[in-house]
């Protein structure tokens, strides 16, 4: 390679481009985010809640959308495709087309105005056609970047030289309709591809009907249950009723090789069992119905979510797959016919039916992929190897996300945590080449006097038609503190920002609070000012009257006046008390420690050493290689010999990684940039420092003693012991493999993920290598999800027979014969086999239980270690600098534990690669005179920041040793949960200090009359 | 106080009196009156103290923490007080007040099950044969009084005086040391105020328990209202064995935390040497008769990381006898 | 002497509530003009003192809000706020102001559920009628 560039083009501002886009601008790279669409946050955007702990989607992805917009490395453009990639890997031309947006980013506000001005009403995408947009519009409310456009096609004016109101309303002078599209070259050193998918048109499927109003898709259902959707959260049909009877059809567009979609689209059990229990808590009357060919209740959480919801919520699953959806010519009623096991034909009413449809690759993605000219694989997605699931055909070509297979959120944040760890591992040696740092001017002093500075925004008429603005101004200048006061039309227009920083300089002001929109989105510009005009941050406050005042009280206009005085004079009272607050840097540590010599930990550390860190890799074995040194083969038929091995070389001899076998962690000390551990083993004995960790520790096949008569005869196996075998050749004419065995229980409760996928895998090997041999496989559901769907459909070409049991008729098993209840005939079966092969799930090792109060992180219901959040932080631990990756996560198969080593690598980078840790401002802090050290902050704190520290108080007689808290700064987030629980008033969450909120309620009470 | 901080008694008089210009030092003092009962010349300086608090400006040295706040509260609301329990047997002569238990069990936190004490009470007082009133007043005002809050402690007395008039209770029982010390000494009320250790010192509880225990003293029951015996006859007669800690009754060292003042490292010196005492002494449950001792004292044996372990328990005397009694 | 407007205070955090209450703002959801909102970055800052003051300053009711349960963007933060306003709803049961205080989840997609909650909130203050502890007089 002759040249790098330190910088990275991501193309798809969805949740996965967004998860690379911070990890590589966090890391020292320049990162392009390039998105089609008018606004990042892709199809997560447009859910209401996630599964399977229904969080509210938009509240846990709008952060993320901020943290894009702020981040000084990345340079978003939205609007705009990718049309051409020349070069080779460090060194790419990626020529973009910035499409013509006709409003002027720089110079528009969101205020509105030309929203309501425009005639035009078009399909709202964003509510997938459920309602209206204009043709001037921003995508959603919570958009990024907020800057609106005009829909060319239907703009009256751009089509018909006609209209020309929002030129004509917009205040600033945004509107511009000469803007064309542009073209952009950007060089950069690597690639990532996060397209996303197409959710599968149902349309052409006509038997489904799409065409009635009352049958909708599952996404259309989505943005009906979501609270900002088309019906504010309440699911309507056509006549603006609510339904009583809601069925869903799975497999729409899945699972159906006939229409070219074999594969499983892996999310839409889920989300359809999600979106049925969500619309039962909004109806608790309502009747919901899943008719499905399986559930695939893979995931984390998702087995015990699907039991919840089919035992406690009372949806009914039906194990049919309804062929189409009947229609009453006469009343319009509709209906669905579906055979039940053993029992013939049933037909029954809904009122609304959902169509669960599936995830498909784009047209955009196929194109973009030709563009990349990276393979896709059959069925249309791009193509990747099991052991290196980002890497694309062409190097310095990544991806991640569903562009590459169906799959939910967390695999596709890791993922595209793992393109990232892939691109910067590359460009390791450019990080920090291509960024630059802002220079700001030096802090003036502010002394003690007050002087603050108060802007009403009128925001054109938003404000301004309702509250008494002038009025407003008057009265903040009679306020405590306050030596000058303005209105201004638009306070965030680049014209005003710099009056502002003209005022503070006039007036010396060293406090200023800006009356106008929601800090949510605006606090930063105005910080900027203050920083830019010599001010801390910290010394600005916004006055929300817009979102909390003007727009919801428009009929109120003297009350609303009143309000917004109110909101002012509490500003004000706040901001009088802020202090300058500023960040600390501290030095680190950045060395990695890795525990687990697994394909993931080995993955993990090779990531990590590659950026030129220095790994500590410790296993407790005697041999690297972990789980998958029991099994023989991928589910690719490649031999796991044949990437364990090369992958343990490159392990033991990189440069910057040390191998301790047959060790263990045995004690830990410090936190985030300054890990303390004690390593142990045969022949070690070894005190380590280090910044950052990785809990690579895995799991372990269970040893099903006690089910199917597992240790009672010699020709009843396990998976694992099965595949040795196979080298040399199995000598039994019937197999029989029993799912689940020792899972799906009450001690058990969740699904394996992996045993499906494996059992696959084996049975065609089995048949393969002898055609005439009898395989059976008694499952209770087939969860080959994803591409590997494609297994399970060979294995029934192949001749494997499949019979499913339930969990209360379970397989009887004797020395030689095995017996099970045909669901479909309805009879008993009974096989004779010559080897009976168990899928047992894994289970989690006893060393769980010791490292996770060493590290401070927590185990969940099943022993596995349970990360920061099961979306959006799959890799993580709430405490910093503490990572997970593979099976120490949850049950999963190769290709998801590599993508997950490197997300956590790529994670734990964004920390290694700062030349010092900076904390935030605002963080809380303990004054140590007045803690007791009680240690109650210890116990709220979810984050592990106070710390218990052993000192000497000396008294005038007595001498004691005892402990007092003190926060971490590099670790506290400065929620400020602890103060209130301290008894002596010890901690001060600092810009959010007691004196400060007292003062707030005090200037609220100033207004009760 | 002085064992752990720099503090004059003697300055602090002279300062006042001859400059009236307070200091500082003043909001040191515990209140303990442990320096009264030992001085030669008899100088009361909690009394002075109490006085000159009131003079001066406390916002900022009162620690202004949600128990102060609530009783100031109340002395504004009609409606308030401190207890929901039901007002037992609203016709008896006898008064059973439970004190703020209520908001100590909301507000400290602890592993400490406040309103045991007055169930237990109360359960004792039935084996008395004695059926209360409950009283439904507000906080008594101990701690505006020794914060200085004057205002709102005469605003609470004047509101709780009419209660209590209004009541026909000739016997107000407390179970809360400062409760007493404040209802008997700073109120001026119609009815005999007692502390419930002093109605159960003879009573037969019909208890043998054996149990190993030390008393600690509170200030207000102790030297404030001279009261040693009662409580430790009282667990002498329910069959526990009573070890004295090296401080015991006019000698004992105050919790280092009187009216929600003066929490710190510095007091915390003297609980410390307090829970030491009583580890000395290897009793298997220390007992008190104040509620805020036992928080205090529980606070720092309860500490998340503790750097010293105290296996007893720490229990009200109510609270301990109401236990015995149901193991029997 | 119109009707009484009750006065409410509103805490909300950061990440869900304070964003519910913006898109109440962005759709246009019209509520009473009766509640100041004060913004905290996660309901679990919000002290027993904090609701008492205000109390103090006469406000008539008060409304703490924060992420729904599982949603806070410190974890669990939310988790200690519903303990700690559970206490203080018991306390102004004491004090002799119940149904003062009301604690309510809002997600930053519920804009509706800030604008009922608003209203709602209203309504039951004015039934109950003014804090005892508003000052007196005054022409509202
Ligand atoms: S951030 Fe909303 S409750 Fe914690």
């Amino acid at each position: 390679m002759s040249k790098l560039v330190g910088a990275v083009a991501v193309a798809g501002g969805g949740v996965a481009g967004i998860q690379s886009a911070i990890d590589l601008a966090s890391s020292g790279l320049k990162v392009y985010l390039i998105e089609k669409g008018t606004s990042i946050g892709g199809k997560m955007a447009q859910l209401d809640k996630t599964f399977p702990t229904l969080d509210c989607s938009m509240c846990t992805l709008s952060p993320k959308l901020a943290e894009v917009a702020r981040h000084p490395n990345i340079e978003l453009l939205t609007y705009s495709e990718i049309v051409g990639i020349e070069g080779e890997a460090g060194d790419f031309t990626v020529k973009v087309k910035k499409k013509a947006r006709y409003v002027d980013p720089e110079k528009c506000t969101a205020c509105e105005l030309c929203i309501s001005k425009c005639p035009v009403k078009v399909p709202d995408e964003y509510n997938e056609g459920q309602g209206v947009r204009k043709a001037i519009y921003l995508a959603f409310p919570q958009a990024v970047p907020r800057v609106f456009t005009i829909d060319a096609e239907h703009c009256i004016y751009l089509t018909k030289g006609k209209c020309g109101n929002c030129a004509k309303v917009c205040e600033n002078d945004a509107i511009n309709y000469e803007d064309r599209d542009e073209e952009v070259e950007l060089n950069v050193g690597s690639v990532i591809l996060s397209p996303g998918f197409t959710p599968f048109d149902a349309s052409q499927l006509e038997q489904f009907r799409l065409d009635h109003p009352n049958v909708i898709t599952s996404l259309q259902f989505e943005r009906q249950l979501s609270s900002s959707g088309p019906f504010e959260g309440h699911v309507t049909l056509a006549d603006g009723s609510h339904p009583k009877r809601i069925a869903w059809i799975q497999c729409v567009g899945s699972r159906s090789p006939e229409i070219g979609r074999a594969n499983c689209s892996s999310v839409c059990c889920m989300y359809a069992t999600k979106e049925a229990m969500v619309a039962m808590e909004h109806d608790p009357g309502l009747e919901t119905t899943i008719f499905n060919i399986d559930v695939r209740a893979f995931g984390k959480g998702f087995e015990e979510f699907y039991q919840k919801a089919k035992n406690e919520k009372g949806i009914r699953f039906i194990r049919s797959r309804p062929s189409g959806v009947e229609v009453d010519p006469l009343t319009n009623q509709l209906s669905l016919k579906y055979e039940v096991e053993a029992n013939g034909i049933n037909q029954e009413e809904f009122d609304m039916v959902v169509l669960s449809i599936g995830l498909s690759p784009s047209e955009s993605s196929q194109q973009l992929a030709e563009i990349s000219n990276v393979e896709l694989d059959d069925l249309g997605f791009i193509k990747t190897e099991i052991d290196s699931p980002m890497e694309t055909s062409r190097p310095g070509i990544f991806v991640c996300g569903a562009v590459q297979a169906p799959k939910d959120i967390p695999d596709t944040v890791a993922d595209a945590s793992g393109a990232a760890s892939k691109a910067s591992s590359l460009l390791a040696s450019e990080r920090g080449t291509l960024i630059t740092d802002k220079e700001n001017p030096p802090e003036k002093a502010i002394g003690d006097e007050v002087r603050t500075g108060v802007v009403v925004c009128r925001c054109g008429i938003n404000i301004g038609s309702i509250v008494d603005v002038p009025a407003v101004v008057e009265y903040a200048k009679t306020l405590p503190g306050v030596v000058f006061a303005k209105e201004e039309v638009y306070a965030c227009s680049s014209d005003s920002l710099a009056g502002i920083s003209d005022l503070i300089k006039e007036h010396d002001l060293n406090r200023v609070v800006v009356a106008s929109c929601t800090p949510r989105t605006h606090e930063p510009l105005f910080q900027d000012t203050l920083i830019e005009a010599g001010l801390n941050p910290y010394l600005f406050e916004l006055a929300n009257i817009r979102e909390h005042c003007s727009w919801v009280h428009q009929n109120e206009k003297e009350k609303a006046t009143r309000k917004a005085r109110d909101i002012v004079r509490m500003s004000t009272a706040r901001v009088n008390l802020t202090q300058p607050l500023y960040t600390e840097k501290i030095q680190f540590d950045n060395d990695a420690l890795v525990l687990g010599g697994g394909i993931a930990g080995m993955t993990a550390a090779l990531d990590i050493a590659d950026k030129g860190f220095h790994v500590t890799l410790v296993e407790k074995e005697p041999e690297l290689g972990g789980l998958l040194r029991t099994y023989t083969r991928l589910q690719d038929g490649r031999r796991t010999s044949e990437v364990i091995e090369p992958l343990i070389q490159r392990v033991e001899s990189h440069d910057n990684i040390t191998v301790f076998k047959d060790t263990e962690l045995i004690e830990l000390e410090g936190s985030m940039g300054n890990f303390n551990g004690h390593l142990k083993g045969d022949n070690v004995d070894e005190e380590i420092g280090f910044g950052v960790a990785v809990i690579a520790t895995g799991a372990n096949e269970l040893i099903p003693d006690g089910y199917f008569s597992y240790g009672e005869y010699p020709n009843i196996v396990t998976q694992s012991q099965l595949e040795p075998m196979m080298d040399t050749g199995v000598d039994a004419k019937t197999v029989v493999f029993i799912q689940c065995a020792g899972g799906r229980n009450d001690e058990r409760p969740y699904c394996s993920r992996a045993c499906c996928t494996v059992a696959m895998k084996n049975a065609i090997l089995l048949k393969e290598s002898d055609p005439d041999r009898n395989v059976y496989v008694l499952y209770r559901d087939v969860r080959t999800f994803g591409k590997w769907e494609e297994l399970y459909t060979r294995a029934r070409e192949l001749g494997v027979v499949f019979m499913r049991y339930t969990d209360t008729l379970e397989p009887e098993v004797t020395d030689r014969t095995v017996s099970v209840i045909d669901h479909l005939l309805g009879v008993n079966f009974e096989i004779n086999y010559d080897l009976l092969v168990l899928s047992a799930p894994m289970v989690t090792p006893d060393t769980n239980e010791i490292l996770a109060p060493l590290f401070k992180v927590p185990l969940d219901a099943n022993r596995f270690f349970l990360e920061a959040h099961i979306k959006l932080k799959p890799v993580e631990f709430a405490t910093d600098g503490v990572f997970l990756c593979g099976t120490a996560q949850a049950p999963k198969l190769v290709d998801e534990a590599v993508s997950q080593a490197s997300a956590a690598a790529s994670r734990a980078c964004t920390i290694l690669t700062r030349d010092y840790l900076e904390t935030i401002g605002n963080v809380s802090v303990v004054d140590p005179e007045l803690c007791i050290g009680c240690g109650r902050c210890t116990l709220v704190c979810p984050f592990n920041a106070p710390e218990l520290k052993e000192i000497v108080v000396e008294t005038e007689e007595i001498i004691y040793t005892t402990k007092k808290s003190e926060i971490n700064p590099t670790i506290c987030k400065g929620c400020g949960s602890c103060a209130p629980e301290c008894p002596t008033s010890a901690i001060t969450p600092r810009h959010f200090t007691g004196p400060q909120i007292m003062a707030v309620i005090k200037a609220y009470g100033e207004g009760i009359q | 106080m002085r064992r752990v901080v720099k503090t004059s008694p003697r300055n602090n008089i002279y300062q006042e009196n001859v400059y009236r210009t307070g200091t500082n030092d003043i909001w040191n003092c515990l209140t303990c009156n442990l320096c009264y009962d030992g001085c030669p010349q008899g100088v009361n300086y909690s009394e002075f103290i109490k006085e000159v608090r009131d003079k001066m400006d406390s916002s900022h040295e009162v620690h202004k923490g949600v128990f102060t706040t609530l009783s100031e509260l109340m002395s504004e609301l009609n409606e308030s007080r401190t207890s929901l329990n039901e007002t037992g047997n609203a016709d008896s002569k006898i008064g059973y007040y439970p004190g703020c238990l209520d908001f100590h069990d909301m507000f400290f936190n602890l592993d400490v099950d406040f309103k045991s004490i007055a169930d237990s009470s109360l359960k004792l007082l039935e084996h008395l044969d004695m059926n209360p009133r409950i009283m439904q007043m507000k906080c008594c005002g101990h701690d505006q009084l020794w914060q200085g809050d004057k205002e709102t402690f005469d605003k609470l007395k004047e509101q709780n005086t009419n209660l209590i008039k209004d009541s026909g209770i000739e016997t107000l029982v407390t179970s809360c040391a400062e409760c007493y010390r404040t209802l008997s000494q700073d109120y001026d009320l119609p009815v005999e105020v007692v502390h419930i250790s002093q109605l159960l010192k003879d009573a037969d509880l019909g208890v043998d328990s054996g149990v190993k225990v030390t008393y600690h003293d509170a200030c207000r029951l102790g030297r404030h209202m001279g009261e040693y015996d009662a409580p430790r006859n009282v667990l002498t007669g329910a069959g526990a064995e009573v070890t004295e800690m090296q401080h015991n009754k006019s000698e004992s060292w105050c919790c280092g935390v009187s009216s929600m003042m003066n929490c710190d490292d510095k007091s915390k010196a003297l609980r410390k040497a307090r829970l030491d005492e009583a580890k000395a002494t290897s009793a298997e449950v220390l007992i008190t008769t104040c509620p805020k001792c036992l928080a205090h004292l529980t606070c720092m044996k309860d500490e998340q990381e503790s750097t010293e372990q105290y296996d007893y328990d720490i229990k009200d005397l109510t609270v301990f006898l109401a236990e015995q009694m149901g193991e029997k | 002497m119109s009707e009484f407007e009750p006065d409410i205070l509103t805490f909300c955090c950061n990440w869900c509530s304070y964003a519910g209450a913006d898109l109440a703002g962005v759709s246009r959801l019209q509520y009473p003009t009766n509640s100041r909102v004060v913004r905290v970055m996660c309901s679990s800052r919000i002290e027993p003192t904090f609701i008492l003051e205000a109390l103090r300053e006469g406000t008539d009711g008060i409304l703490v809000t924060g992420c729904h349960i599982g949603d806070c963007h410190y974890i669990e933060g939310n988790v200690h706020t519903d303990e700690r306003m559970k206490e203080m709803v018991d306390a102004l049961e004491h004090l002799g102001l119940a149904g003062r205080l009301h604690l309510e989840w809002v997600s930053a997609a519920e804009g509706k559920k800030f604008q009922e909650t608003i209203t709602e909130f209203v309504e039951k203050i004015r039934t109950l009628g003014p804090s005892p502890l508003k000052h007196k007089g005054g022409e509202e």
